[in-house]
Parts: C-alpha cells; sequence; structure tokens
C-alpha cells in the first residue's frame, strides 16, 4: 500500500503532471548527449512487469459496426459481418485487418451501464464509479499506475495520449503523481532538453543545490505537495535521459507507415515504444464516435484509420513479447442504438453493449455474452462497470478487494459485491 | 423553417403546389425509391436490405392486410441497397448495393428476376446514372473508381480512376458525351466517356470542410443534377455544420454555369433549415428541387436558379431519404425513415 498524503486541497492538483507539462528541466543534458536510446534499455524493464494499454474511443463506439454485427436485421446497417482468425466468432467488415488479430482477444458483447450522458458515462467508464458530489475517484490508468509503477522507472507511471488536452487521466484521491501525463499530438512534455548553452557542469551544479533546498524544506515542512514537487524534478531529471523514447522519427519509415502517418497511427507507434520502454500505463484516445449524424459515414471515417493502426499495434505487441505482460482494453464511454435514427445516425445506448480485452491475463479468442438478433436486449452474460474492472485489476494482477487508505479511511480499488469474470480470465 | 411559412411559394414565382396523394407502408425505414416507366409501381430499399415492389394501383387504398398484399419482398443484397434505376423502357431493374453488387433484374415477368449479378465495386456502391439513351450505365462508391456498363448486356466497358476519395454522386451530362462525378470533398471530376480522361475538374470548397477538432470530413456530394439544357449543374450539400456529429447541419447548393466552370450561383434555405439534401432534379431550366430530410423533418425545397434563397418549401410528413420523379415530372415519389412510401403531386404555374 503506497502513503498518501492527499489531503483534498486544490493545491494537489498541481503537482507533477504540471510540472511535467510545463517546467524544464535543467539538469541531464550530461545524461542524454550520448544518445542513449529509450528502447535500449526497454527490454530490461518490461520483463515481467504487467502493464495497462486502454485505448479509449471517444463518443461511443456503435457495437453494431464493430464487435457485436447484427447484419440482415432493420438495426443492422449496411455493413456485412466478416470471419475473424477465431472460428465463429465475426465482427463488422468495417474491421478487416483486427479481425485477423482477435485470436489475441476477448470480445464482451453483454455490457449493460447505467449513464447515458458523456460526462457521467466517462466517469462511470474511466473510474469504475459512479459520478457523486465529493467523490473523487482515480481514473484506471491512474490507480493501474499506483500498483504497476516500477520502483526505478525512468518515465511517469501513466501517460494519456491524445489529440487535445482536454482529458487528463485523473488521479483522483491518489493525487497528482499518478495522474496522467498528457501526450498531447504524441509531443513528449516540453523542455525535457536544458537550455541552449547551459553547461553540464553548471547542470549538475544546479541540481545539486535544488536538491540541498529541497531536503532542507523536508525537514522543516514535508507535506504531500512538498513531496510531489521532488518527486516531480527527480522524474524529470529521469525522463531526459530516455527523451529518446519520445521521438518517433528514430522509427524506420516503414514502421511510422505501417501504424498510419495520422495522429491515432503516430500515437499507437508512441504507445508500443513506450510499453517498451516499461511505462506501464497508457491511454491512447480516438475520437469522433458521437454520431448522432450519419453513422455509417462516421464509422467509415473513424474506424478506418483505428483498424488498420491498432491491427498493427496488437501483432508488434505480440511480435515482441509484450502481451504476455500487456493488458489491452479497446473501450468506450458507452454504446449506441441499435434503432437509426431520422439522420442516419445512432444515439446513446447503455442497454446492451460491447467492448474487448486482450493479451496480459485475458482468454484470448474467449466471446463473453450476447444480445438478442436485433441487439437490444443482453440475453446472455450481463455485466457492468464494477465487473469490467475486477476483470482488468484480476488480469493485471492487482487484487481489487485490497483498498487504498484515503485520509484514513479504506476505499476499495474496485466497486465491492462485484468480482471478475473468470470465463474471461486465463 | 422559422422565415417562412412551412408550405409556401412566394409572390414573385410561380405558382407552386405539392400535396401527398398515395401513402404506403412497408414497415421498413425506406433509403431509395425509383418509379417503373408505366408508373404501376415505385421500387424502394428498405433498411433490412430488402427492395420493395409497391403497386401505386387505387384499388391499393384500403385497410392494412391489403396493403401488404400490394407490396412484394425482393431479396437478394448483403447490404443496403444505395442506388436504383429502372429503364424506360420497362425491362430493366437496377440495384447497387453497400455490399458493392450490382444486379441486373427483368421486370419482364410477374415478378422481378434477377438476370445477372456483378461484385461491382470495391465497398459501397453510393450512385448510379443511366445514360440519356439508356445504352449506358455509371455506378460509382467508396472505392473511388467509377464503372460503366452497357445496360443490355449487362457487361463492364470501362474503368474510371481519379477520385482519391468516396464518390456520391453521379450524373450524365444531357448530350451524353460526359459524365460527371461528385465525392466526399465535393471535387467534381467532368469525365470524357470516349477516352475516359478527366476533362476538368470542378470545385465547390462551400460544401466541404475538414473538422479539425474531430479529424472528419464535413462534405459530401448528396445531390447533383444538370438543368434540360445542361447549361448549368446544381450541387447540393452541406453548407455548415454548427455541430457536425449532432446533426445540426445547413443544407445548400452551388449552381454551376457548366461552360464557363464558374459559380453562377450560391443557395441555402432562409431559416437555415437542420437537414440533409438526399436528392435534386431540375425541372424545367429554371427550378431546382431538392429532397431533404434530417433533424427538423422532411422538406421538398425549390429554388430559382438565379436566387440565393429558396421560393417554395413543402414540409413533408416524414424525414424523407430520396426522391424520385416520373417522366413528366408531375408526381414524385419520397422514401421515408417511418417506413412508409408516399407519392406526391406537383403543380408549377
Amino acid at each position: 500500500m503506497k502513503k498518501n498524503y492527499h489531503c483534498g486541497s486544490a493545491e494537489h492538483l498541481l503537482a507533477r503532471r504540471s510540472f511535467l507539462q510545463n517546467t524544464c528541466v535543467a539538469g541531464g543534458s550530461l545524461l542524454f548527449s550520448g544518445g542513449l536510446s529509450g528502447l535500449a534499455s526497454a527490454g530490461e524493464l518490461a520483463t515481467g512487469q504487467k502493464k495497462l494499454l486502454i485505448i479509449f474511443l471517444d463518443g461511443g463506439l456503435s457495437q453494431l459496426e464493430s464487435w457485436d454485427p447484427k447484419p440482415g436485421t432493420q438495426e443492422g446497417g449496411p455493413f456485412r459481418a466478416i470471419q475473424t482468425s477465431v472460428p465463429g466468432l465475426n465482427i463488422s467488415e468495417l474491421l478487416p485487418y483486427t479481425a485477423q488479430q482477435m485470436h489475441h482477444l476477448a470480445v464482451i458483447r453483454s455490457l449493460q451501464t447505467t449513464e447515458n450522458d458523456h460526462t457521467p458515462a466517462k466517469y462511470l467508464l474511466e473510474t469504475g464509479r459512479n459520478l457523486k458530489e465529493g467523490a473523487d475517484f482515480p481514473y484506471l490508468g491512474a490507480a493501474a499506475a499506483s500498483r504497476l509503477e516500477p520502483a526505478d522507472g525512468d518515465l511517469p507511471p501513466y501517460v494519456v495520449i491524445q489529440t487535445s488536452s482536454y482529458h487528463l487521466g485523473h488521479g483522483g484521491f491518489l493525487g497528482s503523481r499518478y495522474a496522467g501525463v498528457n501526450l498531447v499530438r504524441g509531443k513528449p512534455p516540453r523542455n525535457l532538453t536544458p537550455p541552449e548553452g547551459l553547461a553540464a557542469e553548471e547542470v549538475r551544479r544546479r541540481i545539486a543545490l535544488r536538491g540541498m533546498l529541497d531536503q532542507r524544506l523536508t525537514r522543516s515542512r514535508r507535506t504531500a505537495d512538498t513531496e510531489a514537487y521532488a518527486s516531480s524534478y527527480q522524474m524529470a531529471e529521469r525522463m531526459s535521459r530516455k527523451k529518446d523514447v519520445f521521438d518517433l522519427s528514430q522509427e524506420p519509415e516503414r514502421e511510422q507507415e505501417r501504424y498510419g502517418t495520422h495522429d491515432f497511427g503516430r500515437h499507437c507507434l508512441l504507445a508500443r515504444r513506450l510499453l517498451e520502454a516499461g511505462l506501464p500505463c497508457i491511454q491512447v484516445r480516438h475520437r469522433a464516435y458521437d454520431s448522432h449524424f450519419e453513422n455509417f459515414n462516421i464509422h467509415l471515417e473513424t474506424l478506418g484509420e483505428f483498424d488498420r493502426t491498432f491491427a498493427t499495434l496488437m501483432e508488434d505487441l505480440h511480435q515482441r513479447g509484450l502481451l504476455e505482460s500487456t493488458l489491452v482494453a479497446v473501450m468506450s464511454e458507452m454504446g449506441r442504438t441499435p434503432k437509426i435514427n431520422n439522420q442516419m445516425g445512432r444515439d446513446h445506448w447503455t442497454k446492451a453493449w460491447s467492448m474487448v480485452l486482450g493479451g496480459c491475463g485475458i482468454q484470448a479468442g474467449a466471446v463473453y455474452g450476447k444480445t438478442d438478433e436485433r441487439g437490444m436486449e443482453i440475453v446472455d452474460g450481463k455485466m457492468n462497470q464494477a465487473d469490467l474492472f475486477h476483470t482488468i485489476y484480476s488480469a493485471i494482477g492487482i487484487d481489487a478487494t485490497e483498498s487504498f487508505q484515503v485520509g484514513g479511511k479504506d476505499i476499495p480499488i474496485a466497486e465491492p459485491v462485484h468480482g471478475p469474470i473468470e470465463d474471461l480470465l486465463t | 423553417m422559422s422565415d417562412a411559412p412551412a408550405n409556401s411559394s412566394s409572390d414573385n414565382q410561380l405558382a407552386t403546389t405539392v400535396e401527398v396523394t398515395v401513402e404506403r407502408n412497408v414497415g421498413k425505414p425506406l433509403l431509395r425509391c425509383c418509379f417503373d416507366s408505366a408508373e404501376k409501381y415505385v421500387y424502394a430499399a428498405g433498411q433490412d436490405r430488402n427492395i420493395w415492389k409497391i403497386s401505386l394501383s387505387d384499388n391499393a387504398e384500403k385497410g392494412e392486410a391489403a396493403q401488404k398484399e400490394l407490396v412484394t419482398e425482393l431479396q437478394a443484397h448483403e447490404g443496403w441497397v444505395l442506388a436504383l434505376a429502372t429503364t424506360a423502357n420497362g425491362q430493366t431493374l437496377l440495384s447497387g448495393g453497400s455490399d458493392g453488387r450490382l444486379i441486373w433484374w427483368s421486370l419482364e415477368g410477374a415478378q422481378p428476376q434477377i438476370v445477372k449479378q456483378v461484385d461491382a465495386h470495391q465497398g459501397w456502391i453510393r450512385d448510379m446514372a443511366l445514360s440519356p439513351d439508356e445504352q449506358l450505365l455509371a455506378t460509382g462508391g467508396n472505392d473511388g473508381t467509377v464503372k460503366i456498363w452497357d445496360v443490355r448486356e449487362a457487361k463492364l466497358l470501362q474503368i474510371i480512376k481519379g477520385h482519391p476519395c468516396h464518390i456520391y454522386r453521379l450524373t450524365f451530362h444531357p448530350d451524353g458525351k460526359q459524365l460527371i462525378s461528385g465525392d466526399l470533398t465535393c471535387h467534381i471530376q467532368c469525365w470524357d466517356l470516349d477516352s475516359g480522361k478527366s476533362l476538368r475538374e470542378l470545385h465547390t470548397p462551400s460544401l466541404h470542410r475538414i473538422d479539425k477538432n474531430h479529424n472528419l470530413h464535413l462534405g459530401g456530394t448528396r445531390g447533383l443534377t444538370f438543368d434540360e439544357s445542361g447549361k448549368y449543374l446544381a450541387v447540393s450539400g452541406l453548407r455548415a455544420a454548427p455541430n457536425y456529429l449532432g446533426g445540426e447541419v445547413q443544407p445548400g447548393n452551388v449552381i454551376l454555369d457548366f461552360a464557363k466552370g464558374e459559380v453562377h450561383k450560391e443557395q441555402k434555405t432562409k431559416g437555415n433549415l437542420a437537414t440533409v439534401p438526399w436528392e435534386s432534379f431540375f425541372i424545367g431550366d429554371q427550378t431546382l428541387m431538392v429532397a431533404m430530410g434530417g433533424k427538423e423533418g422532411g422538406h421538398l425545397v425549390f429554388w430559382n436558379l438565379d436566387k440565393e434563397d429558396e421560393f417554395y418549401a413543402f414540409k413533408l410528413p416524414d424525414a424523407a431519404r430520396d426522391m424520385a420523379f416520373n417522366a413528366r415530372k408531375n408526381r414524385i415519389a419520397t422514401a421515408h425513415e417511418d417506413g412508409k412510401l408516399r407519392i406526391s403531386t406537383l403543380k408549377i404555374g
């Protein structure tokens, strides 16, 4: 159990995450000038360490255009279902490359959740808890990072890779220590390189001075804030040694093309590099699934971009041995209505929707749950977000029945009463 | 439509009236429709992937059971039927679907029979068009190619490549020598049918943009039609999208002077109606009519080609997704989301 100094004050919100994004690292030039590759030491860090990669499809992926197609029904839409690498498992024809990776994945077709609007639904699927006044649960990546963080990691334990700065991977009551570092458009935190002209010796002296002042302050006024500041500087300093891991230009052009020369492609390639470098929790967000209008044209565009990139990522994680230690979750905050509205769109839907898990601890090729022939109702294996979170935690070796200690209170890691879905676990 | 009554005709235009005279309930949301040449039937495509042969016989008005007998189901596609056409000789129905399949149906028996089917395109066939002499059929879709077919022989004649993205609409020039195609980005290509070469590209930038926030195309050539003389080409699409994902989109037309390749007029609806144009036709050389459906229901909207705003808008009982004219252009079939096919009579002047 990690200690938690968080007192709930607003000051906690300024800490390592924002520090890493907004401040420079004066030290470290002497450490990375030799071009030490982040990947050079990746294998050592990656071995055995459990990791979590969340691909969050923002707005609500249509289950009918992805994991639970209903071709030939009034609600099924214009797309066909195609066979996958798992005999008997069909998914939408919009995912031809992913179809060939389904033997690494498990499909859940029986999610039922309760929140039908984006903000509470995102909170629900990011934290596993309902949004309530005063509640401050950490997001999945942050909570998992608090348990999976390597003792001597040179990278932050949780990053969020996306095209905007809107979502920040909230650390909740765990504080900013585990909040996601936001890599907007895959760019690393700013100022990993010290100011031009600053000599290595000068950098070293500054680090030493700051360390001395930190120690003095800590002796007299040790708080979560001071510890977060100190840890932020230390992390930033260590990150500067690994700054190359963020540099996609080091990937051969062919690799960049395999992933796609668009944001999502670059983001997934970066995610692979970060996993290889030992970063334990990553969320990659992909946008524009909230298709109230022209659902089919929009899914043609969005899944057209998603499919090949995601399949390439899965193939690479498998080939490089990372899937054994990395759980991959493709999530949304909700599904979409089977009924097609008068704008050729699908609206929000939480009664029966789908997602996929794969990799570490997950039963590859499994299909869990079932909906009726029109996708309106769950007919087998109903589960909710709490069951899902228990399953994810269990797969990556976290006992979700344990608790975080917050202000003297025990807060269960995942919602009590529920538990993991054993059929999805190895 | 906030600035004008739903069904209104401005004073300075010919009096225009539309009246819904026939309603047939297929019971499945409808996507496309076309008349047969004798106007005895309308063929409509449904969200259930079937084509429905719908009788327009007058004695079909009574009772639900009687209506069902007048609707025949045709199954053949593994996806939505997005393109339908009949030949003027009454012998052939053509259908193209999201399964990429193109089917020739014979209409010479009591019920349509499949004569030939081919996997014509990779991905959706979004549109088809018959040449003025009906010797040629053009198809286009998500693979970015236009294919030219011999209608009678059901044979592929030509493959035309040149669009980098999904082709939405096709139309032949009335002279029969050029084919025009419009795509997702509202780039309009003019093809010489003899050589298959692009003669020129026309641009309608007001109908397309990239939503940088979501990295999505906002556009699509929704209507593409010539006036009878071939002097003007009307391109219909979305001129604005305050909230694209939410369906807050506004329709517009760009009237192109085809000979000059210049924009003649940019058109909009008076009240910036939140809806989508699905099909367009010229009536004569002066009046453009567009069928629309979306957030604000269904409309048939009429523009004079020299004016920015419409002169008449008829509010349909439900969102329209397609429109077809009879040969005399005094009857309009509309396919609706509520599962009904409606026939309206049109009077101008």
